[in-house]
C-alpha cells in the first residue's frame, strides 16, 4: 500500500490543470428534436444525460485536462470507486459493464495518469452521452451503461488552432481544411511531464517520496481525424486514435513496469439517398493491451518478465435509417466483429526444457471469438412532443473458439430495450425504459482505482455471457429554468464474475487467473433525483441517489448474498456555475461542488488464528472475517471551489484556478491492519489540491 | 470466539496404525493476546467399524487413546463438544494410495505410476492432487526455502518472479562445486528459467483443471506414466560458505480435497498479506469443512522419497 500511496501521493502533489479550452459552441444533441436552451449542465430524458461540454470544461478535476467521466460520476444512479479515479458504477453494475465508444468504437482503457483523467482530449469531442437505460440498437456489449462520444469532424473553411498547458499535461490541437469546403482535418496530440516533474520534486520534498526511485512515465495521447465531403449528401471519414500510458519505478530491490494502450483505426461511410435512406457503415481495427512485470538480470542479460493482456478486433458495421411519415425513425443495422484475446499470458517459461513438451503452453490463453449483430429500432414521436416511444431489439450471434479443442461454439443471446415518455402536460412527463441486455466479454476487475490493468476474457462454455433486466420508472417537471428528474429501478444481473484472487494481478501467477474465478449475481434497486436550473448568468445542478446493490456467489460469503463494494446508500452531488462579471472581452466566472456519500464497503478482518503447515514449516496467521464487504468505511465528502477568465480577443485566452477538495478533508479508502504497530489504519488518496490551466486558441 | 480444529489423518500404508493428533484451539482478536487452548472437550473419531477416544496431552494438542488403523478409502468423521458451544462435526475420507517411482530415462527425475493395485488387488489410476514438500534432513522438520519443477500441471499460484538461475552459488568452494548435483541437473535439464516457487512446496493439480491446449487425452498422458517423468528440485537460493550436501528428503502427499482447497487457500493468504497491494483486496474466509468452526479435518497419502 505505501507503493500506491506514495504514487498517487505524488501527482498530487503538482498544480492540477482544470479544463483545457473552450473550443466551440456547436451542440450535436442525440435526443431527437431536444430543446437545447441558454445554458444547461446536461439535458436529461428517460435513461439518457447529455452532457454540456462547454459547460463542464471549467470545473474543478484532480487529473488535469476537461474530464466527461469526473462529471458523469456527479450524475445519478452512479457510484464512484476511489477517490479522483475514473471508475464509474452505474446502477449497481461493474466498472466493467459500462461501454465506452467513440463514434461507436469502444475503448477499453479509458485512464490516463494512473486513473486520474480520461484518454480522450476534450478538443476532438463534439457530443457526450450518459445512457443508462432505453439503449440503442447500435449499443452492444455492456450491461450497466453506454457512454456515447462523439468527435467533430474538422472545420471545413477556417482553420483553428489551440495549445493548453497544465502541470500533468501539454497539448494542442488544429482544426482546418486539406482542401478548402470538401477535405477537413482535426488533430490532437497531448504529452504529460509527469515524469520530470516527479524527479525535480522528489529533490525539492524528499522523505514521502523515497520509496520509490527511478521513476519514469510515457504518457500521451494522438488523435487525427480527416474527413472528405464526397458530396453534400456523402461523407468519408478515417480517424486514428492511440492512447499510452507506461509507468516505471524502482521499489524494494526490484524494477517495475506497468502499462497501457489503446490503438483504433476507423473509416466510416454515410450517404443519405434520393429515397430518404440513411446509410452509413463502417470498418475498424481496435487493439488493447496492457502489460506489468518486473525487469530481472539473468543471465548478466536484463529480462523482461511480463504479464501481458491484449484484445485486437476487427469490426465492420452498416446501419440504414428512414424517417417514417412525419414522427417516426426506423433504422436497422448489422455488425460484425472478430475478437482475439490474449489475456494473462506469460513470458515465465521462455526455454522449453527437456521435460516439457513443445506443444504445451502452459501460460497460453489465446482464444478468439465472433460477434455477429444485427439490430433494430424505432422511434415515434420526441421528447418535444407528447410522447415518445423507442423499441430497439437485437440479436447476437457468437462464434467462441475458446474450449481447448479449438471448436466453434454456437451461442444466440436477443437483448431489447423499451422506452417511453409521455408528456399530458408540457411542464410535465412521465417516463419509463425497460432493458434486457447480454454482454460477452467479462473484465476481472483488480484495484478500484480505474487504472486500465484488468484483463478482459470472452465468454465461452465455462463462463456464459453476463446479462441484466432493468425497470425503470419516473416523471419529469419542465418548470421554465428548473428542470427536475425522479425516478426508481430495479435491476437483477447474472453471469457475473467475481476473480477470487486478484491480489494475482501484481504477481508472476497472475497467468493462473483461469482457476480463480467463480460466477454469480447480483441485484440493485434505487430511487434517483436530479434537479438542474438553467440560467444565462447561474446553473445550478443537484443529483441525488438511494440504493442497494448486492452480489451473490456460491463460494464467497458462504453461499450467502453480501453488499457490492461500492454499494453507496447515499451519494449526493450539487454543483454550481456562474459568470461574475462581463467587462468587454473578458469574462469572470466561478465553480463550486459539493459532494457527500455514504462510504463503501471493505472485508475487514475480526479475528485470526494460527495454521500449521504439514511437515516442517512455520505456523502463520490466518484472518477470519464475519463476512464479504462486511465493514462500512465513513462516508466521503469533499468540497471543490474554482475561477476562470476568458479573453476573447483577437486570440481568446482561458486562464483557471482552482482547488480540489478544498475541505482537505483525509476522506478514507480503505482499512488495513498493520502488523507491526498492531493497529487498523485508514488510508486516503488525494489531499487538497490546487490547480489552474492556461490555454489560447487563435 | 470460534473454535479451531486442526487434525490431519496421515495413510501411510507402511506404517498403517499410529497415534492420531488434533488441535483444538480458539480464535483471537486480531493482534491481540495468544491462542487459547481448549483443555475441556469431548472429541471424538468415528471410523467405518470402530469409534476412537482422545485425551488432551498439552497446550491444544489431543491424542487418540489408542493407535487408529487407517486404510485406503475409510471415510471418518470427527466429534467434538466444547461446553457452552454447538457440536463442532467433520468428515473426510482417506484418499487412494499412489506410487511415486525414480525416472528410468532422465537421471534425477520421479514420475506417478500409472497403474497400481489397492488392497483389494484391483488395477486402477491414480488421480490425485499432489503436494511435494522438501526438507533438508530426514526428519523432514526443515523445510527448503523455495523448489521448481518440470512438472506440467504444476500450480502457479506460489510462483515467483526468481529463477532458477537467481540461486546464488557463488559462495561454493570450488571443490563442491562439481559436485553440486543441482547445478548439473539443471544443466542437464536445461531449466534456468524455471520459476522458483515460494513456501518450500509445489502443488501438482489435476489435468482436467488445466487449460493448456491439449486435449484431455494428452494430459492425462502427461500426468501419468513413464512419458511423464518430471524433476523436482529444492532452491536453497543461498549457500553462504555452508556445505551442501545435496540431500533433498521428499514429503509427497496426495491429499483429500477439502485438504487440498485449505492448504491452497491458506497459503494463498499468507502470500498475500504481507504485499503492499494484494493486501488491499477484499477477503474471504480460507476453506473450512469444520461444520460449527474453523480449521479443517482433512486426509492424505505419503510417500517420502530421498534424492542425493
Amino acid at each position: 500500500m505505501k507503493k500506491v500511496f506514495c504514487i498517487i501521493t505524488t501527482l498530487s502533489l503538482f498544480f492540477q490543470s482544470a479544463f483545457g479550452q473552450e473550443a466551440f459552441s456547436l451542440r450535436n444533441d442525440t435526443l431527437r428534436a431536444a430543446r437545447v436552451v441558454s445554458e444547461r449542465l446536461l439535458m436529461s430524458a428517460a435513461g439518457e444525460h447529455i452532457v454540456s461540454l462547454p459547460s463542464i470544461r471549467v470545473k474543478v478535476s484532480p487529473g488535469g485536462d476537461f474530464d466527461i467521466i469526473k462529471q458523469i460520476q456527479t450524475l445519478p444512479g452512479v457510484s464512484v470507486g476511489a477517490e479522483g479515479s475514473s471508475s464509474i458504477y452505474a446502477r449497481g453494475g461493474n466498472i466493467g459493464n459500462n461501454l465506452i465508444t467513440i463514434d461507436g468504437i469502444p475503448i477499453y482503457g479509458s485512464s490516463h495518469l494512473l486513473g486520474l483523467t480520461t484518454a480522450f482530449p476534450s478538443e476532438i469531442l463534439a457530443s457526450a452521452t450518459f445512457r443508462l437505460g432505453g439503449f440503442h440498437g447500435r449499443d452492444n456489449n455492456l450491461t450497466a451503461s453506454h457512454i456515447d462520444l462523439r468527435t467533430r469532424d474538422g472545420d471545413f473553411h477556417h482553420r483553428n488552432i489551440s495549445a493548453q498547458a497544465s502541470n500533468f499535461l501539454l497539448g494542442g490541437s488544429f482544426s482546418g481544411p486539406i482542401v478548402q469546403g470538401k477535405v477537413s482535418f482535426i488533430g490532437s496530440l497531448r504529452l504529460s511531464p509527469v515524469a520530470h516533474e516527479y524527479r525535480l520534486l522528489s529533490g525539492i520534498l524528499p522523505g514521502p517520496l523515497d520509496s520509490l526511485r527511478n521513476v519514469g512515465a510515457m504518457i500521451y495521447d494522438l488523435f487525427g481525424k480527416t474527413t472528405y465531403e464526397i458530396s453534400p449528401r456523402q461523407r468519408l471519414s478515417l480517424t486514428l486514435f492511440h492512447s499510452h500510458d507506461s509507468y516505471k519505478y524502482a521499489y524494494s530491490g526490484g524494477d517495475h513496469h506497468m502499462g497501457w494502450s489503446n490503438f483504433v483505426l476507423h473509416a466510416e461511410h454515410s450517404l443519405h439517398t434520393d429515397s430518404g435512406w440513411t446509410i452509413q457503415n463502417g470498418i475498424a481495427f481496435n487493439r488493447f493491451l496492457n502489460r506489468q512485470g518486473v525487469f530481472q538480470e539473468m543471465s548478466h542479460t536484463i529480462n523482461d518478465l511480463s504479464i501481458i493482456s491484449s484484445l485486437s478486433e476487427i469490426s465492420s458495421d452498416i446501419l440504414l435509417t428512414k424517417s417514417i411519415g412525419r414522427k417516426g425513425l426506423f433504422q436497422a443495422g448489422a455488425s460484425s466483429r472478430v475478437a482475439w484475446f490474449n489475456p494473462g499470458s506469460s513470458s515465465n517459461y521462455e526455454g522449453v526444457s527437456a521435460f516439457t513438451p513443445s506443444s504445451v503452453a502452459r501460460t497460453d490463453h489465446r482464444s478468439k471469438i465472433v460477434v455477429n449483430n444485427i439490430n433494430m429500432q424505432y422511434d415515434i414521436g420526441s421528447d418535444a412532443e407528447w410522447y415518445h416511444l423507442m423499441a430497439s431489439a437485437k440479436a447476437n450471434i457468437i462464434l467462441s473458439y475458446t474450449d481447448p479443442d479449438g471448436k466453434a461454439r454456437f451461442h444466440m443471446n436477443p437483448e431489447g430495450s423499451i422506452l417511453l415518455s409521455v408528456r399530458p402536460f408540457k411542464w410535465f412527463a412521465l417516463e419509463g425504459t425497460a432493458d434486457w441486455t447480454v454482454q460477452y466479454y467479462h473484465t476481472l476487475e483488480g484495484l478500484p482505482l480505474g487504472w486500465s490493468l484488468d484483463i478482459m476474457i470472452p465468454a465461452d462454455s465455462k463462463r456464459g455471457p453476463e446479462k441484466s433486466g432493468q425497470l425503470y420508472g419516473g416523471l419529469r417537471l419542465d418548470l421554465k429554468k428548473h428542470h427536475v428528474n425522479i425516478g426508481a429501478f430495479v435491476k437483477r444481473m447474472s453471469g457475473l464474475l467475481y476473480f477470487k484472487d486478484a491480489s494475482r494481478l501484481f504477481s508472476s501467477s497472475l497467468s493462473g487467473w483461469s482457476g480463480n474465478l467463480d460466477v454469480g449475481e447480483g441485484s440493485s434497486r434505487g430511487v434517483e433525483f436530479l434537479y438542474d436550473k438553467e440560467g444565462e448568468r447561474v446553473q445550478w445542478q443537484i443529483s441525488y441517489t438511494l440504493s442497494k446493490t448486492d452480489r451473490l456467489f456460491p463460494t464467497i460469503n458462504r453461499g450467502e448474498r453480501f453488499p457490492a463494494k461500492f454499494d453507496r446508500r447515499h451519494i449526493i452531488n450539487t454543483s454550481l456555475m456562474g459568470t461574475i462579471f462581463e467587462v468587454g472581452s473578458v469574462t469572470g466566472g466561478f465553480t463550486f461542488g459539493f459532494t457527500y456519500q455514504s462510504g463503501h464497503h471493505e472485508t475487514v478482518a475480526i479475528g485470526e488464528y494460527i495454521v500449521t503447515p504439514p511437515f516442517g514449516g512455520e505456523w502463520f496467521s490466518v484472518d477470519f472475517y464475519g463476512g464479504t464487504n462486511n465493514y462500512q468505511m465513513p462516508h466521503y465528502m469533499r468540497m471543490d471551489a474554482g475561477v476562470y477568465a476568458k479573453i476573447d480577443s483577437r486570440r481568446q485566452h482561458t486562464i483557471k484556478l482552482g482547488v480540489y477538495n478544498l475541505l482537505n478533508r483525509h476522506n478514507p479508502f480503505t482499512i488495513m491492519y498493520d502488523s507491526s504497530a498492531m493497529e487498523w489504519r485508514t488510508i486516503s488518496l488525494l489531499p487538497i489540491m490546487p490547480n489552474f490551466s492556461y490555454s489560447i486558441e487563435f | 470466539m470460534p473454535i479451531v480444529v486442526s487434525c490431519l489423518i496421515i495413510h501411510n500404508p507402511e506404517q498403517s496404525e499410529s497415534a492420531q493428533h488434533l488441535d483444538l484451539f480458539y480464535a483471537k482478536p486480531k493482534g491481540v493476546g495468544e491462542n487459547v487452548p481448549i483443555e475441556d472437550a469431548s472429541v471424538r473419531l468415528f471410523a467405518t467399524q470402530q469409534q476412537y477416544e482422545f485425551a488432551h496431552v498439552g497446550n491444544g494438542r489431543w491424542e487418540s487413546t489408542v493407535p487408529v488403523k487407517t486404510n485406503d478409502l475409510d471415510s471418518y468423521v470427527l466429534k467434538i463438544d466444547v461446553p457452552g458451544h454447538e457440536t463442532i462435526t467433520a468428515k473426510t475420507s482417506v484418499p487412494h494410495p499412489f506410487e511415486i517411482l525414480p525416472g528410468t530415462y532422465i537421471p534425477g527425475t520421479i514420475v506417478l505410476s500409472d497403474h497400481i493395485k489397492n488392497a483389494h488387488g484391483e488395477s486402477y489410476s491414480p488421480s490425485h492432487k499432489l503436494w511435494i514438500f522438501a526438507h533438508k534432513d530426514a526428519s523432514h522438520n526443515v523445510s527448503y526455502p523455495y523448489m521448481i519443477t518440470s512438472n506440467a500441471f504444476a500450480d502457479d499460484f506460489n510462483v515467483t518472479s526468481l529463477r532458477f538461475g537467481d540461486v546464488d552459488y557463488s559462495a561454493i568452494p570450488d571443490e563442491d562445486y562439481a559436485s553440486f548435483w543441482s547445478i548439473k541437473r539443471a544443466k542437464q535439464n536445461n531449466i534456468p528459467e524455471a520459476p522458483l516457487h515460494e513456501g518450500g512446496f509445489i502443488r501438482i493439480d489435476l489435468p482436467d483443471n488445466y487449460d493448456n491446449c491439449l486435449d484431455l487425452d494428452s494430459r492425462h498422458g502427461l500426468y501419468l506414466g513413464s512419458s511423464s517423468e518430471f524433476m523436482v528440485e529444492a532452491a536453497p537460493l543461498e549457500c553462504k560458505g555452508n556445505r551442501i550436501t545435496g540431500e533433498e528428503h521428499l514429503c509427497i502427499l496426495g491429499v483429500s480435497d477439502e485438504y487440498d482447497r485449505f492448504l491452497r487457500e491458506a497459503f494463498s493468504h499468507w502470500g498475500k498479506i504481507n504485499h503492499d497491494l494484494a493486501s488491499l483486496y477484499s477477503y474471504d474466509n480460507i476453506y473450512t469443512n469444520i461444520q460449527g468452526g474453523f480449521g479443517i479435518f482433512g486426509a492424505c497419502c505419503i510417500v517420502t522419497m530421498d534424492i542425493y
